[in-house]
């Protein structure tokens, strides 16, 4: 099938699946695509929408592709978020993003490989265990500066030396980011409040590995394969994850590697339920227009909607307005599927163009339960100096159970121990 | 009536069918490189019946989208099913009465009181496609909708099926002009397009057979140009459709939201 | 008159000939001898390099607008190649017959699509250089078509001393010229076409075929992008 021997035809087509071979076939060229895209909105090209992507891919599994269209594919391949918005409006329902992944996994088994920064930190994250490039003993430094610090009820303890009911995952970001460290805090400060018998891995914690899905990494597989029997080993059955992109990975990417009976839970669904039961008591008043932010790994991926949203409604004072965009309709702030990485400056324009659909509710602030939409969503509001303020689902719901364990104390409690 | 040149036709049909056949193969031995993923299994067991109706026939997405384009293209497809299976009974019914299996069905529809319903069935229908292409074609370059692609093949593909059912009223009205008959009332869009009694001359047959030539040979030649074009998805949406739904069986935020209200103007 | 244009018919005949003899010796004589080596003609090589030449396949890769003029006209040009066949050939077979319905549609699709090829190569895309030789051509294929169509509707000449005319000219006895001015124009610009008609079209079936046999396909061998 393959005339040119360069460029391997074939090979490309074997690292797809079959359904996805017929998928690229089957565009209508309607043009939806690139109406909802928010990175075609930011660079309106053919080859950055779905359609010019598929008519590329098409191409390039047919008969291969010249070296400048090649070039030109790979940069729109690229850059892209993997949203899921155009699988949404999809007349056709071709499921793109996860076509765009296996593409991007197929084209490196192929010998193609992904932008050079994309290499970079994926051969990082294979080296360190996390995508911070810090030795993993760092990582669960966070709960020890919390408990000393006084923000915590009790000392968070280590799974291997109690095996507790529920294991509390905080990912890369809030682990080692300082910014971000936060959200790890307050999460189990929360579940503390909710008298949850909780455990963190602690230097123990992988790198849930999902970034190596989004940019098309081949040892994935082997890599959740592993992280799946760290699991087994230590007999963990329930994963509470606070970071959505973590969440993706572990309930979406490793099904059928991670076994039915281990479930996995975003903090906000579960803090949602524990709300609802009565465990936790948003008492104290927040009185503040907010608006939400539909993380697109945790929205259009997961399909949960409403449990963030009556988590912020349960808290008393809390007015929510949602943009036009939310839900399913989300517009992605770009940090996800490796775009920051390849393309920093599209990823800015993304987040500004986010910030100002935030604006526009009147809100004064954008909450969101995801720590990487949050680095996004603030990166928007430097770039166009907003008023807005982004803060994390987290703070919004500890300023009205434990507001000591609030931000700013987190902050000055840990600048202090640096010093 | 006037003369077809009917071997040579049926000859071209059929390599146009084979080649569709080929083209197909080929295609299928393509996506066979690809893995396999088990979801035929699913689909069998799960195949969520009422999204594949409201997606593949009522386009509920296209409808939540743009009422506009959802009236357009369900002029196309439609007009193009019905004729389609029009085609295919008539041609089913010619065979079968070739070894007399028929029932007398052939001449019921050729001949007697079911021509009527062919004659309406088939203006009703080619009326209802042309509407359709005349609509995509206005809307691509009389109203510049800013997310078309002006790809040549597309816009042939418009240009093509509309040109197939003018061709096709042009054909009728010239039949009905030179052999009358008392069903043509019920061809109530050929007969707008009867040239008018003065210009009949005997020179007429020839052009009857030529223009028979152009629409019947055009006709099968579609079947050439459709895997090489995005009519392709008329075959493959509803396959993907299916597949896809099968794994995200009725996902609400997907499957039935009201998209419109959330669409970024451009 | 009628010898004349009868011996100025041969002489144009024997020119086109023998220059196109004498140009297919040159190439001969000029050609390396490892230019082309031994590959098997296969069914699909013949097929394809059929499609390539009925459809004009490379000129629709690179410029579809332009392709839509170029097929147009060789359409119509074989289609009415075909039709004035019947002035040659007695009694004319009915396949030659029936071509008088695409002839007529022809004899305008041909001028219009010249046009329109015109139109495109020198306002659009206002092509830097075009042959004499092109211009040439293409101006004594329009004054024929304009000739032809003036010969049928307005000064319409009788066909049957014009068929005896050709007739005469094919069976070597030389018959009366008809008395129609238009005729006798278009006939001799016919001749002059005759004498400089371009070699492409017996060349085309064998470039074709060649391209197809090598696995690259040649892609851009007959048009540039």
């Amino acid at each position: 099938m393959a005339k040119d021997k360069a460029v391997p035809t074939d090979k490309i087509a074997a690292g797809l699946t079959w359904r996805q071979l017929v998928e690229i076939e089957a565009c209508a060229r309607c043009g939806e695509c690139l109406v909802w895209c928010p990175t075609y909105e930011q660079d309106p090209r053919e080859s950055i929408c779905s359609r010019g992507k598929l008519g590329s891919l098409k191409r390039i599994v047919k008969s291969g592709l010249g070296e400048e269209e090649q070039k030109e594919f790979l940069e729109g391949l690229y850059e892209c978020s993997a949203c899921g918005q155009c699988h949404i409006v999809c007349p056709v329902r071709i499921n793109t993003h996860e076509l765009w992944e296996q593409a991007r996994q197929s084209l490196v088994k192929a010998g193609i490989p992904q932008p050079e920064q994309q290499i970079k930190h994926l051969a990082a994250i294979r080296e360190f265990n996390n995508s911070f490039a810090k030795p993993q003993a760092e990582r669960g430094l966070w709960a020890e500066k919390a408990w000393r610090a006084g923000l915590l009820k009790e000392p968070v303890r280590l799974w291997k030396e109690h095996t507790a009911s529920v294991l509390y995952f905080a990912g890369c970001t809030a682990s080692f980011d300082p910014a971000m460290q936060a959200v790890a805090v307050q999460s189990a400060r929360l579940l503390q409040e909710a008298g949850i018998d909780f455990s963190i891995l602690g230097p123990d914690e992988p790198c849930c590995a999902s970034k190596l899905r989004r940019m098309g990494d081949p040892g994935f597989a082997d890599e959740a394969r592993k992280r799946a029997d760290l699991f087994r080993e230590q007999g963990i059955r329930t994963i509470v994850v606070s970071c959505a992109g973590c969440f993706k990975g572990l309930h979406s990417d490793y099904t059928g590697i991670l076994p039915v009976s281990v479930e996995v839970l975003h903090l906000t669904a579960y803090l949602d339920r524990l709300i609802r039961e009565g465990h936790l008591r948003p008492s104290r008043k927040i009185p503040m227009k907010v608006t939400y932010h539909d993380p697109c790994h945790l929205g259009r991926h997961n399909q949960i909607y409403s449990e963030p949203r009556s988590l912020l409604n349960a808290i008393p004072g809390i007015s929510l307005v949602e943009m036009r965009r939310h839900g399913p309709f989300s517009a992605c702030c770009g940090m996800g599927g490796g775009l920051k990485l390849a393309k920093p400056e599209i990823q800015k324009k993304m987040s500004a163009a986010r910030i100002r659909q935030a604006e526009e509710t009147g809100a004064e602030a954008i909450v969101t339960p995801c720590q990487t939409c949050q680095i996004g969503l603030t990166i928007g509001i430097e770039a166009i100096s907003s008023c807005l303020k982004v803060y994390h689902m987290n703070e919004v719901l500890v300023r009205s159970i434990c507001p000591e364990a609030g931000r700013e104390h987190i902050e000055k409690a840990f600048a202090a121990t640096e010093e | 009536m006037y003369s077809k040149p009917w071997v040579l036709f049926w000859f071209f049909a059929a390599c146009c069918f084979l080649y569709l056949a080929y083209s197909l193969y080929h295609r299928w031995k393509g996506w066979s490189r690809g893995m396999k993923t088990g979801a035929f299994a699913k689909v069998l067991r799960t195949v969520p019946l009422k999204i594949w109706v409201s997606e593949v026939f009522l386009q509920r997405q296209l409808f939540s989208l743009s009422f506009p384009r959802w009236m357009i293209h369900q002029c196309i497809f439609w007009g193009f099913l019905a004729l389609t299976l029009l085609t295919m009974v008539s041609v089913t019914l010619l065979l079968l009465n070739l070894i007399t299996l028929d029932a007398g069905l052939h001449e019921f529809f050729s001949q007697g009181a079911g021509r009527r319903l062919i004659k309406i069935w088939g203006d009703f229908f080619g009326f209802v496609l042309s509407a359709g292409c005349a609509g995509a074609l206005a809307r691509r370059f009389v109203f510049w909708s800013p997310q078309i692609a002006h790809d040549k093949t597309d816009i042939f593909l418009s240009a093509y099926l509309l040109f197939m059912t003018l061709s096709g009223f042009m054909l009728e009205g010239l039949r009905m002009a030179v052999f009358p008959s008392d069903l043509d009332r019920y061809a109530f869009i050929g007969r707008l397009f009867m040239p008018s009694r003065a210009g009949i001359s005997s020179g007429l047959e020839a052009w009857h057979t030529w223009i028979w030539i152009v629409h019947a040979f055009s006709g099968a030649a579609i079947l050439i140009y459709l895997p090489h074009s995005k009519l392709l998805h008329s075959l493959l949406a509803p396959l993907v459709i299916a597949l896809n739904a099968a794994e995200e069986q009725g996902r609400k935020d997907m499957y039935w939201p009201k998209t419109k209200q959330y669409r970024p103007t451009k | 008159m009628g010898l004349v244009l009868s011996l100025g018919f041969y002489a144009a005949f024997l020119f086109f000939v023998a220059g196109y003899l004498a140009r297919m010796l040159s190439w001969a004589r000029d050609a390396p001898p490892q230019a082309v080596p031994e590959r098997n003609i296969s069914l699909y090589v013949c097929l394809s390099a059929l499609v390539d030449i009925l459809l004009l396949r490379r000129l629709l890769r690179v410029n579809d607008v332009l392709w839509l003029g170029e097929w147009t006209f060789h359409a119509s040009l074989v289609i009415l190649f075909l039709s004035h066949l019947k002035y040659i050939l007695d009694p004319v077979p009915a396949i030659i017959a029936s071509m008088e319905i695409p002839a007529r549609v022809a004899a305008w699709l041909l001028p219009a699509s010249l046009l329109f090829i015109g139109v495109i190569k020198l306002v659009i895309e206002k092509k830097p250089y075009i042959s004499s030789y092109n211009f040439m051509l293409l101006g004594l294929m329009m004054v024929s078509c304009v000739s032809g169509l003036v010969m049928k509707y307005s000064f319409p000449a009788d066909l049957a001393d014009i068929k005896h005319f050709t007739m005469g000219l094919v069976t070597f006895h030389a018959g009366i010229s008809p008395g129609s001015l238009t005729f006798l124009f278009h006939f001799f610009i016919f001749l002059v076409i005759l004498m400089s008609l371009p070699t492409h079209i017996f060349a085309a079936p064998l470039t074709m075929i060649e391209a197809r046999q090598r696995d690259d396909e040649l892609p851009y061998l007959m048009h540039e992008k």
